[in-house]
């Protein structure tokens, strides 16, 4: 028997008479709908016994049916391609629904963030403050702050200039650390840090909502401008899911198209990150090297695209542009040159003392906190867990058949073993690179279907997932049969892996906290999420918020 | 030498040390964008530029100060007023001090005088006290953390260049930094006599530069700009010109101490061509420097202060004792 029949007919038998419905859409994704009492139960046979991961929760508005959460529950690291997507159906007079973060730690802000942007709210939440909403916000986020709640995190506490008493600093959310919006609120006893909460929502957005106004084919650009540094990534994970759900098969040559920029999005993501890391541990001649090497990959998206950072190349059922004969060949030796480059930059890494003292057993993060927080991507990869979206749910020319490649891997779960997951994983995709562009010279063939611009859409439901540069990154989007999108849920691997930052950052110094926020690769503007502050007559939120800023 | 004459050339000294700082310091930036790929501030305009920019671009850190003089101060309102202002001044008021008591070349105001090693040694060490004091009473957190981790390294840094100076006291058998001077050119440079108390004299002033990997009290990453972070304007600029100084005294201090002041088989002391001698010296030192401060990502305080009594400590003492054995195995060469 298969692994995933197993682990159904388990599920089947634990929810008995409440499984009220099952289905299968694409191969291997299950959708199941359950009463609201069983969820629990299912997040511990998923992830206690099977050793599941929780995706992400959404919450999708039904208007007059109420509203449905959708526990995407990946366990494609078991099988590949195999997602159980559990639906609970809440009439509007009762929005509530057990948490589950007990059962799956990593579901903890997934549901802050459901809690926030939607009526439903999970009862018995650990931490049920908002995750967007500033600090002056009123918790939680309706109605009235508990009183206990209050002093625990309040909006201003004066330095103290006492010996031996923890200092809050406040990291964020401006400041030359990193260049987005983000606010680390510290807790120092001298220059250790012993606390830490993370804040979110700098950056005021509002995509999830604008691509419920938008058809398909328009809500491409939209994907791709959520971020900058991935946004090949961004629209291959939208398009994955786009004709899964209109059964749009893309031509072969496309495949490899898309593959080829996709990698080379990592290489470049991966150098700019290595560029960066750099700075944070004051290496401004290694930001400046990884950078010029960034820009060869730069060149090569101009000469082949037009654009040298968003390059539009995904369009759906294929790809905008053909690449000639010659395009291909030219790449082929920029590749080798960029090749070349980073096996010196890693030998510098390996050969450079100081390097190695910043980052060596800084920032661990252990392999059962990795699994427990539900990390992505290579910070999952650097603390053992072989984890990859490309490995376990085969997109493109990932699969079998395109071509041959292993994920990377490291064990020391610190600063420098992501670092060099990262410049060892730029060579993989160099090679994998490569192997699209040979392929790319034999096979013929279209590059776009005939229909790029779908308009019948299924009454469905479709999961759309790619590895970015910084992890896992998922579309869950439900179609109701016209050619806008009726909800779209974006899960981004920041996402995740922000949630892991305070288990990283404690026991380590004020000075390591710029490498260690730095070590995951953040990015903020995708995680980001919309804030609209329209209660501004409630007397409580304009107290606080005049207090707060003094404007 | 009657007082006018000293005041006119203490104050030709020390607007020396300052274009020699900005050179210095024009230097540090230039090597460092060579090789970080950039191009640095020019040494020649190109032509069509020349127009606009001037021949040369060789006085850039001069023309950053001058803007800086320029803007408005802003001094936050919760900071004491008076110690936030008078910390910069007073480690200006020091810095011209230590400029004229460094000999240039062949000129010199007071470096003659006995004990002049010992006077300009606490002079330069009130330098660093200026910084832990502006950063702690300007109320910003980035300031004091600035201030406690400027005075974390100020005990590493000053140890080598405080034990290597009077290594070089002991081979010359005086304090006054002229007759130092005089003995190395009668003797070998103590660079060649004692490196290890020049290697760690001159690790010890990398990191009294706040050069990396010692840049740690004004890191921007971690604490914005240390102890600078809430200064602005005129008293930015201030710190600036405290820079400039800073970077000519110590690297002064080092040709004199170890490259016998900038005499030269050929060029004797009291040639006025040891000026050039003295600036070419100069600006070898530098470029080493500066090539440790490219090639090299910040220490943490921590790493910084173990390797400092690893490494730079460890070779002042060796030095120190080298001194010695030398007394005894070459008595004529050694003071």
């Amino acid at each position: 028997m298969k692994r995933s029949e197993e682990i159904l007919s388990g599920l089947r038998e634990r929810l008995a008479r409440d499984l009220i419905s099952e289905s299968k859409t694409a191969s291997n994704i299950f959708f199941i709908n359950t009463k609201k009492e069983r969820v629990r139960e299912v997040a511990k046979y998923l992830i206690g016994e099977i050793k599941g991961r929780l995706a992400h929760i959404s919450v999708i508005d039904r208007g007059l049916d109420g509203y449905e959460v959708v526990y995407h529950y990946s366990l494609d690291h078991l099988e590949k391609y195999l997602h159980i997507n559990v639906k609970v159906s809440l009439p509007t007079d009762e929005l509530e629904v057990e948490s589950v973060s007990g059962e799956a730690p990593e579901s903890s802000w997934s549901e802050r963030e459901m809690m926030e942007l939607t009526p439903v709210k999970f009862t018995n939440h650990p931490d049920p403050r908002h995750l967007w909403l500033p600090y002056e916000w009123p918790n939680p986020v309706e109605g009235e702050e508990p009183e206990s709640k209050k002093d625990k995190n309040p909006t201003s506490t004066p330095i103290e200039d006492k010996p031996n008493k923890p200092s809050l600093m406040p990291l964020g959310p401006y400041h030359p650390l990193l260049i987005e919006g983000a606010y680390f609120r510290v807790k120092l006893q001298g220059e250790e840090i012993t606390d830490v909460d993370v804040k979110l929502g700098w950056n005021h957005r509002g995509i999830m909502k604008l691509f419920e106004s938008r058809s398909y084919s328009r809500g491409v650009y939209l994907a791709e401008r959520i971020c900058g540094i991935c946004n090949v990534t961004h629209t291959t994970a939208y398009l994955n899911a786009v004709e899964t759900l209109s059964g749009i098969d893309v031509p072969d040559r496309a495949k490899y198209i898309r593959t080829l920029m996709a990698e080379l999005e990592r290489v470049h993501s991966h150098l700019l990150w290595l560029g960066v890391a750099g700075d944070l541990i004051g290496f401004k001649t290694l930001f400046m090297l990884s950078w010029k090497i960034r820009e060869k990959v730069m060149d090569i998206f101009e000469a082949t695209t037009g654009s040298r950072r968003t390059p539009a190349m995904n369009i759906i059922g294929g790809v905008r542009k053909n690449l000639s004969g010659e395009t291909t060949g030219k790449i082929e030796r920029r590749l080798a040159d960029i090749r070349e480059d980073v096996e010196r930059l890693i030998k510098l890494g390996y050969d450079h003392p100081l390097m190695r003292n910043r980052m060596q057993n800084v920032g661990v993060l252990s392999f059962s906190n990795a699994v427990s927080g539900g990390a992505v991507g290579p910070t999952a990869r650097a603390s053992g867990w072989r984890l990859d979206t490309r490995w376990s749910t085969p997109y493109l020319a990932y699969a079998e058949g395109y071509t041959t490649w292993d994920i990377v891997t490291e064990d020391g779960g610190d600063v420098w073993a992501r670092t060099m997951v990262r410049l060892k994983e730029i060579l993989v995709s160099i090679d994998i690179a490569k192997q699209c562009l040979h392929s790319l010279k034999e096979a013929g063939g279209p590059i776009k279907t005939e229909t790029v611009d779908p308009k019948d859409f299924p009454y469905s439901e479709a999961l759309g997932k790619a590895e970015a540069p910084r992890g896992e990154l998922m579309y869950y989007i439900v179609s109701n049969g016209t050619n806008i999108p009726y909800s779209v849920r974006i899960r981004t691997p920041s996402f995740r892996n922000n949630s892991l930052l305070p288990k990283m950052l404690k026991g380590y110094t004020l000075a390591d906290a710029p490498i260690i926020i730095g070590s995951i690769d953040p990015c903020y503007s995708c995680t980001d999420r919309i804030i609209v502050i329209k209660d501004s007559e409630n007397p409580k939120v304009k107290k606080d918020v005049h207090e707060g800023f003094k404007r | 030498m009657n007082l006018i004459e000293l005041i006119i050339q203490a104050t030709l000294l020390t607007s020396a040390s300052f274009i020699l700082g900005t050179i210095y310091n024009y230097e540090i930036r230039k090597i460092s964008a060579r090789l970080q790929s950039r191009r640095g501030p020019w040494l020649l305009v190109p032509k069509p530029l020349r127009k606009s920019l001037g021949t040369t671009r060789i006085l850039q850190p001069l023309y950053d100060i001058i803007k800086l003089l320029c803007k408005e101060t802003i001094i936050p309102p919760t900071a004491r007023r008076r110690l936030f202002i008078s910390a910069p001044l007073f480690a200006l008021l020091c810095l011209v001090a230590s400029s004229t008591i460094i000999p240039i070349g062949e000129y010199s105001a007071l470096s003659s005088f006995d004990l002049s090693l010992v006077a300009l040694l606490y002079l330069l060490l009130a330098v660093p006290f200026t910084l832990i004091l502006g950063g702690s009473v300007s109320s910003s957190p980035w300031g004091i953390f600035g201030g406690q981790r400027e005075a974390d390294l100020m005990l590493a840094y000053e140890t080598p260049i405080v034990i290597g100076s009077f290594t070089t006291a002991i081979m010359a058998g005086s304090m006054s930094i002229k007759e130092i001077q005089v003995a190395q050119t009668l003797s070998l440079p103590y660079l060649v006599l004692n490196p290890f108390a020049a290697a760690a004299v001159l690790l010890g002033i990398i990191g009294k530069l706040h050069l990396k990997p010692f840049d740690i009290p004004e890191a921007e990453v971690e604490i914005v700009a240390g102890p600078a972070t809430e200064y602005s304007g005129k008293l930015l600029g201030l710190m600036e010109i405290n820079k400039m100084l800073l970077t000519s005294v110590c690297i002064g201090l080092f040709i004199n101490l170890f490259m016998a002041g900038g005499a030269v088989p050929g060029v004797t002391l009291n040639n006025p061509l040891t000026v050039l001698t003295y600036l070419a010296e100069g600006l070898i030192i530098v470029a080493v420097a500066s090539l440790i401060h490219t090639l090299n990502p910040r220490f943490r305080i921590d790493q910084a202060l173990d390797w400092y009594i690893k490494t730079a400590a460890l070779l002042a003492a060796v030095g120190l004792c080298w001194a010695y054995i030398l007394r005894y195995i070459y008595p004529a060469i050694s003071g």
